[in-house]
């Protein structure tokens, strides 16, 4: 526990990462807060609409059947051999959509909660930290349902599929640090939260979450390749479908750059955060 | 630096408001004063507290006085880590947390347990100090089968009572004071005063900030005058209490006797 606080821009850049290291004590110290955050962020969705939880299902699923009319019904798209499309897209769009939401509300949720920040000290970055555990809670529900939806189009089920549950927390790793980032931009600038959805779709179709990584790799010119490639969601997704729709365990490589990728946005994020933070009670 | 004979110490403090970003960046005013409109933003900025340095060590009591706008709901802010310093150092003792206001991140749709629970949440506090605190505060408040009812039921008054219980039972190691917070009744403001002056005896160090030196003259032993965001004395509490007196008109004599003061609520 912490006995001594020493704060001030005077301290030096030598202790610029002793400060860092001194957050993540401070949110270490938080853990209470973070999990009552998540936890009440659910009850109180549960109760505050009609449907509840089936909202947590019914969502995800509505957006599968949009996109699945638009590109299978619409377009004449679809996988002529191979899993059914609606299967080969939601192994992708559930964690897809699923870091797109934890985002939007960390953002917005960390803007909000400007009346606590100006009375009582504690690391802001519980914020967006409860709510990518809250999603994942809402991701975990509307995976169950998956093998459910896959046996309807006829798939067969392996255990190879559960290792989509070790997935989770590196997916929930990069979330939170795509998240620390937005939510410190958007007290710098406000437009952050405006632009965000824009981005999100952009963000979207640049990641094999319509398609997968091979269809865009016979598209995309060999040059943007490894910039496409640099997406940090884009592995995830990868092992995600591997995991869910081939049954197969996912490479190495995969795996190793999605923890890569984990360790560098939560990382960047939380620097970010951390640096911007002693200005956040004063920017409203 | 980090000595065990410092409860609070400030090196050369300052913390500025740049006017042009309290607001905060939008795309508009950021285009806006990039294509000219200087006059209108160009106001710059607004030290709030400049070059401010004190000390006091464990056991102290020390009192801010100063007029309106001289910088010391500023100070408690900086004190309790609610906003960092721009400049200079701050260094703080003691691992409690600081409360600045009561009923601070209160939400109206969860009943009064549960703000209980996470405004100690909020103050960092672990689940078993958490439910250890239940009783005691179910007691101290008097709210009964309301703490089992949303916020949103409640009346003002029982808010304050709810958070001043929780305020009065979190123990902080440096405690803010500010002058006169009534909550409740007669009964309950008698039960408040006698808390926190067993409060006062626990915490390592405690700041009061008043208007008037009179509450000031009764407990503290150091004085941190305050003009303009500088400091413009600091010392033993009499003499300096003294001069600001000649200074500042007589205050009104305080609504009523005695250091029956709260957590500060600033806002």
């Amino acid at each position: 526990m912490v006995t001594e606080r020493l704060r001030g821009p005077e301290i030096g850049t030598r202790s610029r990462f002793a400060y860092l290291t001194q957050r993540v004590r401070d949110l270490y110290a938080f853990r209470y807060l973070v999990r009552y955050l998540a936890s009440s962020q659910l009850r109180v969705e549960r109760v505050s609409f009609a449907f509840g939880f089936f909202w947590w299902l019914l969502d995800p699923l509505l957006m599968i059947a949009i996109w699945t009319f638009v590109l299978v019904g619409i377009f004449g798209r679809g996988n002529a051999v191979g899993p059914p499309f609606p299967i080969f897209l939601m192994a992708a769009m559930l964690p897809w959509q699923y870091m797109n939401r934890a985002v939007l509300i960390g953002v917005s949720l960390t803007l909000n909660k400007e009346l606590q920040m100006r009375q009582i000290s504690f690391p802001r970055a519980v914020f967006p930290l409860s709510i990518s555990i809250s999603e994942a809670v809402k991701l975990l529900l509307a995976l169950a349902i998956f093998p459910i939806v896959a046996l309807a189009f006829g798939e067969s089920l392996s255990p190879v599929q559960l290792l989509a549950l070790p997935l989770i927390p590196i997916l929930m790793a990069i979330t939170v640090g795509i998240s620390w980032f937005f939510s410190a931009l958007n007290f710098a600038f406000r437009d952050t939260q405006q632009l965000l959805s824009v981005l999100f779709r952009l963000w979207m179709f640049l990641s094999p979450v319509l398609y997968s990584l091979a269809d865009a790799r016979t598209e995309i010119p060999a040059r943007f390749q490894h910039i496409y490639e640099l997406n940090p969601m884009c592995w995830i997704l990868v092992c995600f479908r591997d995991v869910l729709v081939y049954h197969h365990i996912p490479s190495l490589a995969s795996v190793g750059a999605t923890i890569v990728a984990a360790i560098v946005t939560t990382t960047i994020g939380f620097s970010f955060f951390n640096m911007q933070e002693p200005r956040f009670a004063r920017l409203n | 630096m980090a000595s065990d004979d410092v409860a609070i110490a400030a090196r050369g403090l300052g913390v500025k408001y740049d006017l042009r970003r309290t607001r905060g960046r939008t795309l508009r005013r950021s285009l806006a004063a990039a294509v000219g409109a200087r006059r209108r933003t160009e106001k710059g900025s607004f030290w709030a507290l400049r070059d401010v340095s004190f000390s006091i060590a464990p056991g102290e009591i020390l009192g801010v006085i100063g007029k309106n706008g001289a910088g010391k709901s500023t100070l408690l802010e900086v004190i309790a880590e609610v906003i960092g310093p721009d400049e200079g150092v701050i260094q703080v003792s003691g691992r409690r947390p600081t409360l600045l206001t009561i009923g601070a991140g209160f939400e109206r749709e969860l009943t009064g347990r549960e703000n209980i629970r996470l405004n100690a949440a909020y103050l960092g506090l672990s689940r078993k100090a958490i439910e250890e605190l239940f009783e005691p505060i179910e007691e101290f408040s008097e709210l009964g089968e309301f703490l089992d009812q949303p916020l949103k039921t409640y009346s003002t008054g029982m808010r304050a009572r709810l958070g001043f219980s929780i305020a009065v039972h979190t123990d902080p190691d440096i405690l803010l004071l500010d002058e006169v917070l009534s909550v409740g009744d007669a009964d309950f403001q008698a039960k408040s005063r006698n808390r926190l002056s067993e409060m006062m005896t626990r915490a390592r160090a405690i700041v009061v900030v008043s208007h008037s030196s009179e509450f000031i003259e009764q407990i503290c032993t150091k004085v941190l005058w305050l003009e303009k965001g500088r400091v413009r004395e600091f010392g033993e509490a009499e003499p300096i209490l003294a001069e600001y007196g000649s200074t500042v008109p007589p205050t009104q004599p305080a609504p009523l006797a005695g250091p029956q003061a709260a957590v500060a609520p600033i806002r």
